[in-house]
């Protein structure tokens, strides 16, 4: 991991320069650039993946050229949600079709290239989808623009998740604070997603450390452990991928806003993966909400897909199930509170301390049991595993 | 209060604002990060390494 980390630092070492080098006076040639050296890179792990990128991105052109062709807008709004069904085929992709590529023998051994790439895929998906919205309600992504955003390298894998919007107006010019703030992001990223992750996972790359047969509590224990892995593993790329843009001029939306300090699953999902929630709440919810009328089977129905978005597999399909009934639960019982109790009734410090206490303690007990559910190698493991909990595995 | 005092406040609330700012904390972590990254780097992590590639 450490080496191909070092692999990216001089590949970034080497763009950085020549990208700011470029002149500025034709604004398309830095872009340009950019989409030039994040190809070679894709190439370089797989001509597969970037064949598909490929094919993602003529799905956003040709919503364009629909647009100019007059076609109704709420027509190609319905048919963007196709753009999801490929996700279906890619558990079929023999996976020495994701090695081909130069790195592919290498990255396989580090990371496991097909996971990395099939997340890589899942974020292809929802990136073309962003942008065929972009494209229908404007303002429409030029090319370029939309080529940029498919294939940088520094958000390929796994986001954080935007549309065509971050790389539409590139910085000038490469600020010293933005520099600084870049490399420092970059450096804070590699060593949680390299060494405090591996150090917690203790070498386990997968994030799936198996069942431990010893019992109850150590079964909890591997949860909490797992989750906390997930969370170096996420958050840290994240970093990366924020550092990277910034060296670059883009910016990135955030991803993590202290997710550890989450007392209710509504909180939960305010503070982790910011970027799929703003996507949740614009493209799903509000929607879902405008057809059905009601929020609580909004909710439900948007993480029920979201988990099929992670990996279409009944693992994920449950976990959508579980954030979709946890938050609809939650969002019923704050309704029924506040219609019983008087908004003027003050409640004693230590009963909102144990409240918090308890609403946190539930909070991350069911997010990581979730998370290690989804991520069994198959039912049958997310089974057994649910069994070590209450004893019985 | 002397003029000295009163600049040696000014200067102590002044670095307390900076040690409090996002940034610095940022700037910080980067500095810690980079050196565990160092750390664990093997010292052969420079290119010659990829010369398979």
């Amino acid at each position: 991991m450490i080496a191909e980390f070092s692999f990216l630092a001089w590949y970034l070492g080497l763009s950085v320069p020549l990208y700011w080098a470029l002149p500025a006076t034709w604004p398309g040639l830095r872009r340009a650039f950019l989409v030039v050296v994040s190809i070679l890179l894709l190439w370089m792990l797989s001509p597969f993946i970037l064949a598909v990128v490929a094919f993602y991105a003529l799905i956003v052109l040709g919503f364009g050229a629909a647009i100019s062709a007059g076609v109704a807008r709420k027509t190609l709004k319905s048919v963007s949600w196709g753009v999801f069904i490929p996700l279906v085929l890619v558990e079929f992709v023999p996976v020495d079709l994701l090695t081909s590529g130069l790195l592919g023998p290498r990255a396989i051994e580090i990371a496991g290239i097909r996971g990395f790439a099939l997340l890589g895929l899942s974020y292809t998906a929802i990136r073309c989808f962003i942008m065929c919205r972009e494209t229908i309600d404007g303002p429409r992504p030029t090319t370029l623009e939309t080529v940029s955003a498919f294939v940088f390298f520094g958000s390929f894998v796994a986001g954080p998740i935007a549309g065509a919007a971050p790389f539409r107006k590139p910085a000038n010019h490469l600020s010293l604070d933005d520099a600084l703030t870049g490399f420092a992001r970059i450096g804070w990223g590699a060593a949680v997603f390299l060494v405090l992750r591996a150090a917690v996972a203790q070498a386990d790359v997968t994030g799936w450390i198996g069942i431990d047969p010893q019992g109850t509590a150590a079964a909890w224990v591997e949860t909490y452990r797992a989750f906390l892995v997930l969370y170096l593993d996420f958050a840290g790329y994240t970093e990366i991928a924020i550092g990277t843009a910034l060296l670059f001029g883009i910016r990135m939306p955030e991803n993590f806003r202290y997710p550890f300090l989450a007392r209710s699953m509504q909180e939960f999902w305010q503070r982790w993966h910011l970027s799929l929630g703003a996507f949740i709440g614009t493209y799903l919810f509000k929607p879902l909400v405008r057809s059905y009328g009601k929020p609580t089977v909004a909710i439900f129905l948007a993480f029920v897909i979201v988990g099929l978005w992670h990996r279409f597999a009944l693992p994920y399909f449950l976990w959508g199930i579980g954030h979709g009934a946890g938050l609809a639960l939650g969002m019923y019982l704050r309704k029924r509170a506040a219609l019983k109790t008087p908004a003027a009734a003050p409640k004693s410090p230590a009963m909102t301390m144990i409240e918090n206490g308890a609403g946190w303690l539930f909070t991350m007990s069911y997010v990581a049991i979730l998370s290690r559910f989804a991520t069994s190698p198959d039912i049958g493991t997310a089974g057994r595993y649910i069994l070590s909990l209450v004893g019985g595995g | 209060m002397t003029e000295q005092t009163l600049t040696e406040q000014k200067l102590v609330k002044k670095a307390i604002a900076i040690l409090r700012a996002p940034k610095t904390q940022t700037y910080a972590l980067g500095v810690i990060g980079w050196i565990i990254v160092l750390n664990a780097m093997p010292f052969d992590w420079a290119l010659p390494a990829y010369a398979e590639f």
